[in-house]
């Protein structure tokens, strides 16, 4: 290519290259792209509303889940377990009692059919779990009916009897402790030759008395 | 009157019209950027995807990207070449999807045009020219493309582009320089 044609292509090309970017967008881009914005802004905005109550929605269920969980927690801490009175605890275990004298295989059956046993164990273990602390321990258990007849016995009586009672009672034991007391076996003077000396002494030591 | 609604107001109605009024700020500088540079922005997207269709849409996602950008608007230093970066940005990933021509496939639409146009004057004066060099342009490697589009964008200037493309201005002279001879040879011996 001559000097000439080379000057031209390169002059074309300069201005090939300014015309290349040269280019105008159509009419009303600025108004198209701004309604583009506009919508886009209230797509967002709907987006974010949308997003801001199901916030408060999770948040609100939380809330009032942890309220209902609480309150829950409460009220077993509040009411004790029921304290069982000894004729109550007798009453229920006459019908145990009768449970438990039904047949083995009936038994076994009835474990195998009813899960009951154990959901009853697992609830009461709930509830020993959730009863308060007591400040004593062990903690204070009703009176029996014995214990209680004993008491009314001593506010009843007078503290005199009720010494002399302990007295008699006492004397009664030492009474006892003499008959079982077994006597020395210097006072025995056997025979010397009588044989039965050995039978004696055996008969001591087995409780009965030695004949005179 | 005013004075006692504002003590009566609590933390929260204030807070929100500081918000309101802050996003009142951000569409109008929105609304200042689009008006400023929406030309800028659709020829750069033009010179990368050469599609007035789709130099359009790259335009409305360029500024939708800002508009998701938020607050931050304001922040902003240079917003022309800030702007030009993510409309190049996003016509880059545009073209991405088109298919790449090879520059073989170039020289034979060149070899067709000079077998159906006489001269090599003819075919400089005509305009199937402007097809020639396009062809040429896109078979060009990425590296050399990638300036020399963005140098055509009349209100782009070499440190423009380097701030664009994030390398040194000097490199972006060399670049351009390349291409420029790239295409020259290439149309000489074509031509």
């Amino acid at each position: 290519m001559e000097p000439k044609d080379q000057e031209n292509l390169h002059r074309w090309l300069e201005r090939a290259l300014v015309e290349y970017g040269n280019t105008e967008p159509r009419s009303g881009l600025e108004a198209r792209v701004l309604a583009n914005l506009s919508a886009e802004q209230e797509r967002i905005t709907a987006r974010q509303r949308w997003f801001c109550a199901l916030t408060l929605t999770a948040t609100a269920a939380v809330i009032i889940l942890a309220v209902w969980m609480g309150s829950d927690t409460a009220l077993r801490t509040k009411i004790p377990a029921p304290i069982r009175t000894a004729s109550e605890q007798q009453a229920e275990s006459k019908p145990r009692a009768a449970e438990t004298a039904k047949p083995d295989v009936f038994r076994q059956s009835h474990n195998i059919t009813s899960p009951r046993v154990d959901r009853n164990r697992t609830v009461h273990s709930f509830e020993a779990a959730a009863a308060p602390k007591l400040d004593r321990f062990p903690s204070s258990q009703p009176l029996s009916e014995q214990e209680r007849l004993l008491l009314a016995y001593l506010k009843e009586t007078p503290k005199e009897e009720v010494m002399l009672a302990i007295v008699k009672t006492k004397s009664n034991e030492d009474l006892r402790v003499k008959d079982l007391e077994i006597q020395s076996l210097k006072n025995e003077t056997p025979a010397p030759d009588d044989s039965s000396g050995a039978g004696r002494l055996c008969a001591c030591r087995n409780g009965a008395r030695p004949e005179p | 009157m005013n004075e006692d609604r504002q003590v009566v107001a609590g933390p929260v109605p204030v807070i929100l019209s500081e918000a309101m009024a802050m996003a009142q700020v951000a569409e109008n500088v929105l609304e200042a950027m689009v008006r400023e540079h929406s030309r800028l922005v659709y020829r750069v997207a033009y010179s990368v995807v050469r599609n007035h269709h789709d130099a359009e849409d790259v335009t409305q996602e360029t500024f939708a990207r800002v508009l998701r950008y938020g607050k931050k608007i304001g922040e902003v230093r240079d917003q022309k070449t800030w702007l030009a970066r993510i409309a190049w940005r996003v016509a880059v990933d545009r073209r991405k999807k088109m298919p790449e021509i090879s520059l073989d496939d170039a020289t034979n639409t060149v070899s067709e045009l000079r077998t159906s146009i006489a001269s090599a004057e003819e075919v400089v004066l005509g305009s199937e020219m402007s097809r020639l060099l396009e062809a040429l342009i896109t078979a060009l490697p990425e590296q050399l493309r990638d300036p020399l589009t963005l140098s055509t964008v009349q209100e782009m200037s070499p440190n423009d582009i380097a701030e664009i493309l994030r390398i040194k201005p000097s490199a972006v002279r060399s670049r351009l320089f390349r291409a420029r001879e790239i295409l020259r040879e290439k149309l000489s011996a074509l031509l």
